[in-house]
């Protein structure tokens, strides 16, 4: 079957689901802050309504109205909140937390009420609802708007976390996790909105729990998770130059984590390296480490080593910020030494 | 680039193949993978394949002549590449050099040296790889290989980060150890009281030992799909049972127990690196190994029996009698066919070697002999489900199913062991070895690795 395919950048792509989820399924609502925008303004439903602070959600409102694209005061504990419960009565809520930096206003909402719902309801109660909230450096948007964090969610029993690489990933997967029974974050970083790709036409999911290979190869494996999966395709590039073959995974979910196709990976190239925006201590790169260590101990023919982030906030400082992200060139540099 | 196509080694034994058809000729373009020559060994015949893809440049041995084993009987050029007679020469002498080389490296130097020099000329750095405080500096993967394939850490040199042994230098040094001893082996001949026992030996020297004796009317071939694998780990002794194969062919003494006493003095013979020694015998071989174990158990380890005798009554008389008769070829592809599930496994090439020896002198006279001590009547004299019972070795019990000369009910007799283990291959006749041979050959590995 030929699908047609036309390039979108992952902002569109995001649009695009959020608009065919909502089409599809009269449940689903947003709420944010300015995911509409304007509101007050004498024609709130205009092309020109914000559509959420980097304009992700323009042009919802237009087709759906303000009952179903809420504009919610600048307070996360009671939004994110409000979500929870319209999750547990029946609506599908996909609330954005604008920056993940914010998360600890909320953060009772979403891992003491939300994540735990269904769990001490012995599964009666549900909260199909989703966060999407956005991550990462490279902005200059300082310590408080900069951050990943993600490792923090995925240490929660209970909460799904999407880590989208691509635009077509951003739809599948955004897709998936508005259809999931379960409190799902989406994680979707900054710096990849203007980012194009191909993305094909029409509905589609992307299962939770793939991940994805995006380059094969034969000598070490980079499991390499949101933005770090460019930077390390870009290092697999220069090391194919040095005669080193790369391998580089997407998780594309952090919970559920497909372990299998990191393990099997690992049991073909020996050699594992995971390139993490986020914090390094226990972090979703050092839960990678000990799975490797734990379960591929014997195929291993170099210490696993990672490459992160300092455990730093994120400085403001632009030549700091640009060296706080792992770059390609420590991605080769790492690499080069393993292989000695 | 061109390349040089040499006689291919099938099984230990193998020393020389003949050229039995030329499927491509000089001038003709091949495609890498594509059936080049037909070559016959003794115990089969089968096609090479070429290496790469090309021109056929030059052909070195003409149909119906024999090569010795890595001996040039093709060049494939490119395309693109003109060689000139010259340049064919010139390459053809390089080849042999290196040949020469190589055979001369593998008589001189102690595996771990020679595994050592490599991988450091590789990388051009040579380390050190074990630590001040005397641990081997390893990575996990290359310890796990390096007990899996039995090699001593402690003789490679690391070329990993830091001096480290990585994977890679592992089985450098693996493939440097076994693969003149699995690829060569050693045939010496063995006098027990003035009688020639001869012998294939092979395999890593310390390996722990493997003593494989074959059955009624055959010889150590029967084991030519399974030495080269058990070669890889353990060090190996394939005989040919008195008045069978190349061994000599004396008036008597052909009863299980003498038998089994000359294979246990061929041990002693061998040196005190062979007791206790793991014994692999077939039919006929399993009883003589059964009766070495029962009359010597300190000198056993592990058993492994194929489709044995001795461990009940039934025979196929039909097939015995078959056997008394003089020789023919006919004959002989009968009896075969008596062998196997498949029909497919009874060559010719197996036909005629078969034939050629039986009709060594004094070899039928040796068979009808050893028939009437073991099988007279058209039953088993000889039951030693006893030893069995009493073994003190591990042993394990392989059986086809479709066994058409003892029944694969008699299997049954490992039930009696202290540590028995039964294995039945489905459509499968009396030869699971040959058979089954990759499936045989990695279960008894596991068995005999077991500790």
């Amino acid at each position: 079957m030929a699908v047609a395919i036309r390039q979108l950048t992952y902002a569109q792509a995001i649009n695009e689901a959020l608009r065919e989820e909502m089409r599809r399924d009269p449940r689903v609502i947003l709420m944010g802050e300015d995911v509409a925008g304007g509101a007050g303004k004498e024609h709130p439903e205009a092309e020109d309504s914000w559509g959420g602070v980097l304009g992700v959600t323009k042009g919802l409102v237009k087709e759906f109205g303000r009952e179903r694209v809420l504009d919610t005061p600048i307070t996360e504990a009671g939004f994110i909140g409000a979500a929870v419960g319209a999750a547990a009565t029946g609506l599908r809520p996909v609330a954005e937390l604008m920056f993940v930096d914010f998360f600890g206003v909320c953060w009772d909402m979403i891992f003491d009420q939300g994540a735990k719902l269904r769990y001490m309801f012995g599964g009666k109660a549900r909260c199909p609802m989703v966060i999407r909230t956005m991550i990462g450096a490279g902005m200059g948007a300082a310590g408080q708007h900069s951050g990943c964090h993600y490792s923090v969610f995925t240490h929660m029993p209970g909460i799904k976390t999407v880590v989208p690489s691509t635009p077509a990933d951003a739809k599948g997967l955004l897709s998936a996790a508005i259809r999931d029974d379960d409190l799902v974050v989406v994680f979707e970083n900054k710096m990849l909105y203007s980012m194009t790709g191909e993305v094909p036409e029409g509905e589609y999911v992307i299962p939770l729990g793939q991940a994805d290979v995006k380059r094969e190869g034969a000598d070490v494996t980079i499991v390499a998770i949101s933005r770090m999966v460019h930077q390390a395709l870009a290092a697999a590039e220069a090391l194919e130059q040095q005669g080193i073959s790369a391998e580089v995974i997407d998780p594309r979910t952090l919970s559920p984590l497909d372990e299998e196709t990191i393990l099997n990976s690992v049991a073909k190239t020996h050699r594992l390296v995971i390139v993490d925006e986020d914090n390094p201590r226990c972090s979703v790169a050092t839960d990678i480490a000990a799975l490797a260590a734990d379960r591929a101990f014997t195929e291993l023919d170099a210490p696993i080593k990672l490459v992160t982030a300092p455990h730093t906030p994120v400085p403001f400082s632009p030549p700091l910020e640009q060296f706080y992200i792992p770059s390609p060139e420590r991605i080769v540099e790492t690499i080069t030494a393993l292989m000695g | 680039m061109a390349t040089i196509v040499g006689m291919p080694k099938w099984g230990l034994a193998m020393k020389a193949g003949r050229v039995v058809h030329w499927l491509k000729r000089p001038g003709e373009t091949v495609r890498q993978g594509e059936p080049l020559v037909e070559i016959e060994s003794e115990k089969a015949t089968n096609d090479v394949e070429a290496p790469a893809s090309g021109v056929v440049r030059w052909l070195g041995v003409e149909e119906d002549d024999m090569a010795p084993v890595g001996a040039p009987l093709a060049v494939i050029a490119p395309p693109e590449e003109q060689l000139s007679d010259e340049q064919v020469a010139a390459l053809l002498r390089a080849d042999e050099e290196a040949r020469r080389e190589a055979a001369k490296r593998s008589q001189r130097q102690p595996a771990g040296a020679r595994a050592a020099a490599t991988g450091a000329g590789a990388r051009g750095a040579v380390r050190a790889a074990t630590a001040a405080g005397g641990r081997v500096n390893a990575s996990p993967a290359a310890r796990r290989i390096a007990q899996e394939l039995g090699v001593d850490l402690a003789t490679i040199v690391g070329t990993g980060p830091g001096g480290m042994i990585a994977r890679e230098d592992v089985l450098a040094a693996a493939e440097d150890q076994h693969a003149p001893s699995a690829g060569e082996g050693e045939e010496r001949t063995i006098a027990v009281d003035g009688v020639g026992i001869h012998c294939l030996i092979a395999g890593p020297a310390g390996a722990p030992p493997v003593v494989f004796v074959h059955g009624l009317g055959g010889s150590l071939a029967t084991w030519s799909l399974n030495l080269p694998a058990f070669a890889e780990r353990f060090r190996i002794c394939a005989l040919d049972l008195p008045g069978a194969g190349a061994s000599d062919k004396p008036q008597a003494g052909y009863e299980v127990a003498s038998l089994a006493d000359t294979v246990a003095r061929v041990l002693e013979a061998l040196g005190p690196d062979w007791l206790p020694a793991n014994l692999v015998g077939h039919s006929l071989g399993g009883a003589v190994a059964l009766a070495l174990a029962g009359r010597f158990p300190g000198r056993v380890r592990r058993l492994v029996l194929v489709d044995s005798a001795g461990l009940g009554p039934d025979i196929d008389g039909a097939l015995l009698g078959m056997m008394r008769e003089e020789p023919t070829q006919a004959g002989v592809r009968a009896e075969l066919s008596k062998f196997f599930a498949q029909p497919g496994f009874v060559q010719q090439a197996l036909v005629e070697q078969m034939y050629e020896q039986r009709t060594q002198p004094g070899a039928q006279e040796a068979l009808v002999k050893t028939i009437d001590a073991a099988f007279g009547g058209g039953t088993q004299r000889i039951d030693l489900r006893d030893t069995v019972a009493t073994s003190p070795a591990p042993v394990l019990v392989v059986w086809g199913a479709d066994d058409a000369v003892i029944p694969v009910s008699h299997a049954q007799a490992a039930t009696l062991a202290p540590q028995g283990r039964v294995e039945v291959f489905e459509a499968c006749g009396h030869c699971p070895h040959i058979e089954r041979g990759e499936a045989f050959n990695a279960l008894a590995l596991s068995f005999l690795s077991a500790t």
